[in-house]
């Protein structure tokens, strides 16, 4: 376990904290939702976590049958403060992206989308636009080499960046752009940095590699504990000097002495209490980085309102969490053992950060 | 009364936490997935003399690119004091949001008022939360209604 203690200025804000998540989680108001609407990948990401192939054996889910699900959302919630979030898979390797776009937005839902723009033009980007995408998140794993190396395509750094380009003139779009720090790229943070400055990117998001999926055995993408306090340490001192463009921390993991320093609010796993999904097989889940099974029904047998209210126990009381290492942490107020994606079948924890600062 | 009291526990929350030098903001936006941003527009409505009226309706619509105005959000405001305060989430662009401000009970409380309709530029950008752009915005107008 970790031995940092605690400020007692940190500690009083996560008591504050604890109370308002708390609270979120008796309202579990539905404020993100995501649709993972392929598996079809034009990539082959050496850090993907997700199932995804470029021949995906499981189709596409007809854009019907999400339409289907915000329907049955629509009479519960105001769909302007919904957000769907497009994920996949690669969406762009949908030719009715823009169709689905529109007919999400046309019901009143603000969409946007996560990807890694090797297949974004300019024509696309327009058509995106025109069907009401609000905002996007586009990766970037490094320079050139680096990013090609993690994304395995020689084209997909120029891609990238194009995509990121045309964002960064479109005044007023707000999207941002996350890299997968690694051995590899972390020595060139302040490169990437700007170069994302020059291209208008106003929002970096760094986060570190997941224990599953294809990255879990790979050393040359695993930082030491050391690397990775220093890659918080840099976001740290980013976050209170540079005033072009703000990097933060992904969500998961709670970060002790660095609550509050590299995030704009202090660590809350936000799965199931805020953040739902429909999977590509109508599997009705949480995050989509949440690949053990966690899943709390089907929209082809299930209303997906009903299960969001009645169902996701094991999202809103995280009691069961509570073992092994978890057992006696005395973080355990704050963290509630992390996020859920860090869970395997059997409910055992992968990683604690927390665990990671003890250096 | 129970939703009351959450909402100030919230506020005191946010307060404190606020006080200790960190950021929060009442409505959290969450980091996994794409960029959230929350923008507010408010202000007082009178009519010419600066008299509260009431019976107006605010409404506040987008216009995406090629597609059509989609009202987002009505609210009725408060007449008495004259306020209105509107918000929503995730807006990626603050300039085709439009704010029409609306008579909806003709002649009573004080006259039949014209419509006026307003779009952020014509606000003043009061704050930023969260020191950068892409986490809460707020903006404010002060609308002076003519008789029609
Ligand atoms: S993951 Fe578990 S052990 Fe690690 S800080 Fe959180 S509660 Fe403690
Ligand atoms: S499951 Fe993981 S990715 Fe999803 S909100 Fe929780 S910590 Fe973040």
């Amino acid at each position: 376990m970790g031995e940092q203690k605690l400020s007692l200025r940190r500690r009083l804000a996560l008591e504050a904290y604890r109370v308002m998540k708390h609270q979120s989680v008796k309202e579990h108001r539905l404020r993100q939702l995501f649709w993972e609407c392929t598996l079809r990948c034009n990539l082959n990401c050496r850090h993907c976590g997700s199932d995804c192939r470029s021949e995906a054996t499981q189709k596409d889910m007809p854009l019907e049958d999400f339409l289907g699900v915000l329907d049955q959302i629509t009479p519960h919630v105001n769909p302007n403060e919904v957000f769907v979030i497009i994920s996949g898979g690669e969406p762009l390797m949908r030719s009715d992206l823009e169709r689905c776009g529109r007919a999400i937005y046309e019901r009143g839902f603000p969409w946007g989308m996560v990807t890694n723009g090797l297949a974004m033009t300019e024509k696309r980007y327009r058509a995106l636009r025109a069907a009401g995408m609000h905002t996007a998140t586009v990766s970037l794993d490094g320079l050139h080499e680096e990013h090609n190396f993690m994304r395995g395509h020689a084209r997909s750094f120029e891609a990238a960046t194009n995509a990121i380009r045309l964002m960064g003139a479109d005044k007023g779009f707000i999207f941002d752009v996350v890299t997968c720090v690694n051995r590899r790229n972390l020595s060139q943070l302040d490169g990437i940095k700007e170069l994302l400055i020059s291209l208008g990117v106003k929002a970096w998001r760094l986060f570190t590699i997941f224990p599953s999926g294809r990255a879990a055995d790979d050393p040359e993408l695993q930082l030491s504990n050391e690397d990775f306090c220093r890659l918080l340490d840099y976001i740290r001192k980013n976050r209170a000097e540079e005033k072009r463009i703000e990097l933060s921390y992904g969500c998961e993991g709670f970060l002790g002495n660095y609550e509050g320093d590299v995030r704009k609010h202090f660590f809350s796993c936000n799965a199931g209490v805020s953040v739902g999904s429909v999977l590509v097989d109508g599997s009705i889940s949480a995050c989509t980085s949440i690949r053990a099974d966690y899943i709390q029904g089907n929209i082809y047998k299930d209303n997906f309102w009903d299960v969001w209210q009645n169902r996701f126990e094991p999202y809103r009381n995280r009691e069961w969490m509570r073992k092994e290492e978890c057992a006696d942490c005395s973080m355990w107020r704050y963290c509630e053992g992390n996020g859920i994606h860090l869970r395997g079948n059997d409910g055992r924890l992968m990683l604690c950060h927390y665990d990671r600062l003890k250096i | 009364m129970k939703n009351l009291i959450n909402k100030l526990i919230r506020l005191l929350c946010v307060w404190v936490i606020g006080m200790l030098g960190f950021s929060s903001c009442e409505e959290h936006s969450d980091e996994y997935g794409t960029p959230i941003t929350y923008f507010r527009y408010w202000g007082t409505v009178t009519d010419e003399a600066g008299n509260p009226i009431e019976g107006i309706n605010v409404i506040m619509s987008g216009n995406i690119l090629g597609m059509p105005n989609v009202q987002l959000k009505t609210e009725s405001y408060d007449g008495e004091k004259s306020n209105f305060s509107t918000g929503i989430f995730s807006t990626a662009d603050t300039h085709i949001a439009t704010i029409d401000f609306v008579d909806v009970d003709g002649e009573e409380n004080g006259g039949d008022f014209q419509s006026v309709t307003i779009t952020p530029q014509d606000m003043v950008q009061e704050s930023q939360f969260d020191d950068m752009p892409a986490t809460r915005l707020e903006y404010k107008a002060t609308i002076k209604l003519k008789k029609k």
